[in-house]
């Protein structure tokens, strides 16, 4: 063996046994920032409140903790017991090509997870605030009516949340017949019956996280709803705070950019006319289909 | 050159440090259309490219020349508008988590050409989009 390689082979072992005594066997290295001020958020319990348009924050430098035995190329899933309250716990899955679903999905309506409501919003997409969300998603190992693994999600925290995530993984394992190691934890406060949050955490087995490696936190929180955690209750956020957002204006946007203004701004006159569209809608509905509002005249 | 991009429904192009999404038929489709010039990428790209045709260099937006395609996984490519001519975007349509992403303006200055759909191996329908 020569000197070159011996001295490489040294280094990765270094490396390997420096991630690995983290945290008694973890695996951690805390870097990036994970959040806009630029600071590592070391665990849930200090997650920063949801600001109204973030719909997750990074944890741990975007890390996941995993010990070395959980990091297995044999797929698996395991959802854990419900808690005295009847609260989902966790779900965990190794998950590969040969547990996802070849099949559509099936009803998941018979479970009804804690905090349940049935509640329409005009400002929601969809309407119905509530969601039963599956912890580890259905594309992912198939699982349907499973009362461990759906709990009661905003909207918001399904698509903007979750979805996002497990269609990462999704495509991943697809692509490369590799396994990600996936789990799903969700966070009550005290007593409460509707989650505050999921922390989601990932880790691509084969190749190291190099493909997959991710540990965020997604807010269970719907911009607008103001929510009663204990319970799941619910009701708007006072008129004169979301006026924009139940009264129907007059916007333009702009499909290329994906910016929309007041129509009396001057960035408008600016827009090349096959970009131009006039629409009047609910300043959420163009949140909510990607557009974003133009920082001068701040529609 | 031509700068060659994959975007997610909300012009995400990483997250993490890592792409968003892959599909071979894309990889595919790029080592096609790059026949007749080099297919440029940097070493983390070059590991979905089964083709011997692509150069990799981690310097490669400052190495490519006119004629020359570059296959970005990042927004390094910014630093570089005023070398590309043409701009290829396959679109995922499909949400992903984001935290580098492509403002629109790039694409200001330019007129798209031609948008086709095709069925990708891991997603249901992948949009080509060609701006000049």
């Amino acid at each position: 063996m020569n000197k070159r390689l011996t001295a490489a082979l040294l280094s990765l072992l270094l490396i390997c046994s420096l991630l690995l005594s983290a945290c008694g066997g973890d695996l951690v290295s805390p870097s990036q920032p994970d959040n806009q001020n630029g600071n590592v958020i070391a665990s849930v319990k200090d997650v920063p409140k949801f600001d109204g348009k973030t719909p997750f924050v990074a944890i741990n430098g975007n890390q996941p903790v995993f010990t070395e035995q959980q990091l297995k190329t044999k797929s698996y899933e395991k959802y854990e017991r419900l808690d005295y309250l009847g609260r989902c716990t966790v779900a965990i899955a190794v998950v590969g090509t040969d547990i996802m679903p070849t099949e559509d999905r099936g009803s998941i309506g018979s479970v009804k997870p804690t905090g349940w409501h049935t509640v329409k919003y005009d400002i929601v997409d969809g309407k119905y605030l509530y969601n039963r969300c599956h912890l580890i998603g259905f594309q992912l190992t198939g699982e349907n009516a499973n009362e461990r693994n759906l709990i009661t999600g905003t909207r918001y925290l399904n698509i903007e949340g979750m979805l996002p995530f497990e269609n990462m993984i999704a495509d991943y394992v697809k692509e490369t017949d590799n396994h990600v190691l996936y789990r799903v934890t969700p966070y009550f406060e005290d007593k409460n019956l509707l989650a505050s949050g999921v922390q989601l955490e990932a880790y691509s087995v084969e190749d190291n996280g190099e493909g997959i490696c991710f540990n965020v936190y997604a807010y269970n929180a719907q911009p607008g709803v103001i929510i009663d955690y204990r319970t799941g209750e619910s009701r708007l956020e006072k008129a004169d705070n979301v006026s924009s957002d139940t009264e129907k204006r007059e916007y333009v946007v702009n499909i290329s950019s994906g910016k929309f203004h007041l129509p009396d701004c001057s960035g408008v006159k600016s827009i090349k006319p096959q970009n131009k569209k006039t629409v009047k809608t609910l300043r959420s509905n163009l949140i909510s289909n990607g557009y974003q509002p133009c920082k001068q005249c701040n529609p | 050159m031509t700068v060659i991009i994959c975007l997610d429904d909300k012009n995400g192009i990483a997250f993490n440090g890592r792409r968003q999404s892959r599909d071979r038929v894309v990889s595919e489709r790029i080592v096609d259309l790059s026949k007749g010039g080099k297919l440029f990428m940097n070493e983390y790209s070059a590991k979905i490219f089964q083709s011997d045709l692509k150069v990799v260099d981690n310097d490669f937006l400052t190495k490519a020349e006119a004629g020359d395609f570059c296959f970005c996984e990042d927004d390094s490519f910014l630093l570089y508008l005023g070398k590309i001519t043409r701009l290829i975007v396959y679109r995922w349509n499909k949400a992903y988590p984001r935290d580098k992403v492509i403002n629109a303006d790039v694409f200001y200055g330019k007129t798209i050409k031609s948008r086709c759909d095709f069925v990708g191996n891991s997603h249901e329908r992948i949009t080509e989009e060609v701006y000049e």
